[in-house]
């Protein structure tokens, strides 16, 4: 219900065109969890951001692409029309929960008001919508919503206001839920608290969700499926299965390598993948991954591999999954 | 919130202790006297007198101790340079025109300034943005005696006799100076507004630009709430911050008087008194207006820390717990 196809997107800097995004193509099922995965400035926030248009539009340009849900273009409907969109169709979470509410009103306030925006039929007045934010706190499970819903962001921990932040994205039952490194600014046991809640979420209110994240762990909890993103492309695609035990594309397997694990002999070091990203005001020509990849061919540099189609949940941009390459590789362990 | 408030005004009353002590002594250390005319036509006996009189023969101590104990019982003497004039009936009469004029000013520099702020913010950059700028270059860089000069010229005497040639009548824009009806509250208030107006609108914007960068304006936005309600509900009410400060802070020194405003466009405000009454060495009505501004610029500091609180609830203290 959720499609991106062929999305391009470009920010104007003073250092020039920077092309984040570079023909995106994603599908989202309804009651779908999609994680999107890559490193920093690889293009998943803003493919993300892109989906709410809440880029300031005044050095964004969407060079190409289409967002549809339930078949409307998001690009290409009005503000106004978006406007409606935002907080009832496609609710958001944010990557810092402690800076994402409004610091001079109460959590009871800030979430009336996206109620009283998107009321359905009769006027929602300041005191059922009151009564609707104490109910919705209490489904997050904060405790004592009674009191909690007067109270003002800061004194809230910041577990507690990403549960608010979750109140207020879910409050008009939207279709989907967009959460930008969710659990990113949480420590570690919050994290497993806020991902545990967003799938009840997902369970009872039948949301599809798109997580973002660079955390493999948090991947394996939540997702169904997974899409790699590296250098404003997507390089790889497929349920959780296949990317943890059927990937096929050097840089998911880099990330998978790179994750710590308990099983780790001492003194063993972690492994990561050498060099950086590419710049994406000039980006490659070939495979934006070639310059890191160990296993790099000629032909990576100067062509960008097709997307190959492994199984029919499974797609992997990589000229070693072509016929003519020379070298077999063939299905790694991890 | 009491117990914050009883401490502040605790803290205020020593405040004025202090800035009464401090002056009072300053005030004395300037040479000469109230009655030293620079010329010798008044005897030694006389002068004595007259010294006598005032109770400024007495050692500077024990003058000290007489002035508190008077204005304690709420005395604060008459005026030297006016003798049959007390000090409360000047500020009594003098007062309520400086502050006329100086609420005029301000609530016109704190609307316009405002305005400008969050317009300049909005168009980041373009012509509003620069337009403000200039503004508040001349409103910091020109002095109010330059500007003051510039309006009479302009509206009270080129264009209202332009008007007058082109149109033969005795129509006058804009009254060159006294102080009788709103036509003539008119170019006092924008020149004293003038200054505080760039003050406001630098600090609106980059007050306002920092909070549009905010993450939580981004929330808002992704609620579905419209520009306009962003704007207004959660950028220009977080962004007034930092205003409300200045603005409390600039209430004590644009409703106590201008001396150069009053001058110039002949209003009996409190501002001459008071530069008149040091130069005069009239002790006691320098005293007086020192008192009555020192403790309304306590005050209005405390009123803006009280609204502070109310508008952001981060600094409510503990214990005030809604």
């Amino acid at each position: 219900m959720l499609e991106i196809k062929d999305l391009r997107v470009s920010f104007h800097t003073y250092s020039g065109e920077v092309q984040a995004v570079r023909g995106v193509n994603l599908k989202l099922e309804d009651e779908d969890t999609l994680a999107i995965v890559g490193e920093s400035g690889c293009g998943k926030s803003v493919t993300a951001q892109t989906i709410m248009r809440l880029h300031n539009m005044e050095n964004t340009e969407i060079k190409s692409g289409e967002i549809l849900l339930d078949g409307t273009d998001l690009l290409k409907i009005s503000e106004k029309e978006m406007q409606n969109i935002r907080g009832n169709k496609i609710g958001m979470i944010f990557q810092e929960p402690m800076t994402a509410l409004n610091p001079t009103m109460t959590v009871g306030n800030q979430i009336a008001e996206v109620l009283r925006r998107h009321k359905r039929g009769k006027k929602l007045s300041r005191k059922e919508a009151r009564e609707r934010a104490v109910e919705l706190l209490q489904m997050v499970k904060l405790p004592n919503p009674e009191q909690r819903v007067d109270q003002f962001p800061h004194e809230f921990s910041g577990g507690q206001l990403q549960r608010v932040v979750i109140a207020m994205a879910m409050a008009c039952s939207p279709q989907v839920l967009i959460a930008d490194e969710p659990t990113t600014a949480l420590d570690v046991t919050v994290q497993a608290q806020i991902l545990n809640l967003m799938k009840e979420m997902q369970r009872e209110k039948k949301v599809s969700i798109i997580i973002i994240t660079h955390d493999l762990g948090v991947v394996a909890s939540i997702a169904k499926k997974v899409a790699v993103m590296y250098g404003g492309i997507v390089v790889e695609m497929g349920t959780v299965e296949d990317i943890f035990y059927r990937s096929e594309h050097p840089y998911t397997w880099g990330l998978l390598d790179s994750i710590s694990r308990l099983s780790k002999q001492k003194g063993e070091p972690l492994k990561s993948i050498e060099g950086t990203p590419p710049d994406l005001v000039k980006p490659p020509v070939g495979c934006p991954f070639a310059d890191r990849c160990e296993y790099a061919m000629k032909v990576c540099k100067d062509h960008l591999p097709p997307e190959t189609e492994l199984s029919e949940s499974h797609r992997c941009r990589c000229w070693m999954l072509d016929p003519d390459c020379p070298v077999k590789l063939g299905r790694r362990k991890v | 919130m009491k117990k914050y408030i009883l401490q502040r005004i605790i803290i205020a009353i020593v405040t004025v202790f202090v800035v009464i002590t401090l002056t009072f002594f300053l005030m004395h250390m300037i040479p000469g006297t109230p009655f030293s005319t620079g010329n010798d036509n008044i005897t030694p006996e006389a002068l004595a007198a007259l010294e006598a009189n005032y109770g400024l023969d007495k050692p500077l101590v024990e003058q000290y101790l007489i002035y508190l104990k008077n204005i304690l019982h709420g005395n604060f003497g008459t005026s030297i340079s006016f003798p049959n004039q007390s000090v409360t009936d000047i500020i009594k009469k003098a007062f309520p025109v400086s502050l006329d004029l100086g609420l005029r000013a301000l609530v016109f520099a704190v609307f316009t300034g405002i305005l400008l702020g969050v317009g300049a913010a909005l168009k980041h950059n373009k012509g509003l943005d620069r337009f403000s700028s200039v503004i508040a270059i001349i409103g910091i860089s020109v002095p109010s005696f330059v500007l003051g000069t510039l309006m009479q010229c302009l509206f009270g005497l080129w264009i209202s006799s332009w008007i007058k040639e082109t149109f033969h009548t005795s129509f006058q824009l804009f009254p060159i100076s006294r102080w009788e009806s709103f036509r003539y509250t008119i170019l006092p208030t924008f020149t004293l507004g003038m200054g505080s107006i760039a003050t406001i609108t630098r600090l609106m914007r980059s007050s306002m630009l920092d909070v549009i960068g905010q993450d939580y304006i981004k929330t808002a936005k992704s609620k579905g709430i419209s520009n306009a309600a962003v704007t207004w509900k959660h950028e220009v009410r977080n962004a007034l911050m930092p205003v409300v400060t200045v603005v409390g802070r600039m209430v004590g020194s644009i409703c106590t008087g201008s001396f150069v405003i009053e001058s110039l466009f002949a209003i009996p405000g409190l501002g001459k008194y008071y530069v008149n009454s040091v130069s005069a060495r009239d002790y006691t009505l320098t005293m007086g207006l020192t008192i009555f501004y020192s403790i309304f610029v306590v005050a209005s500091t405390l009123v803006v820390d009280i609204i502070y609180c109310v508008i952001d609830p981060r600094v409510r203290l503990s214990g005030s717990r809604r």
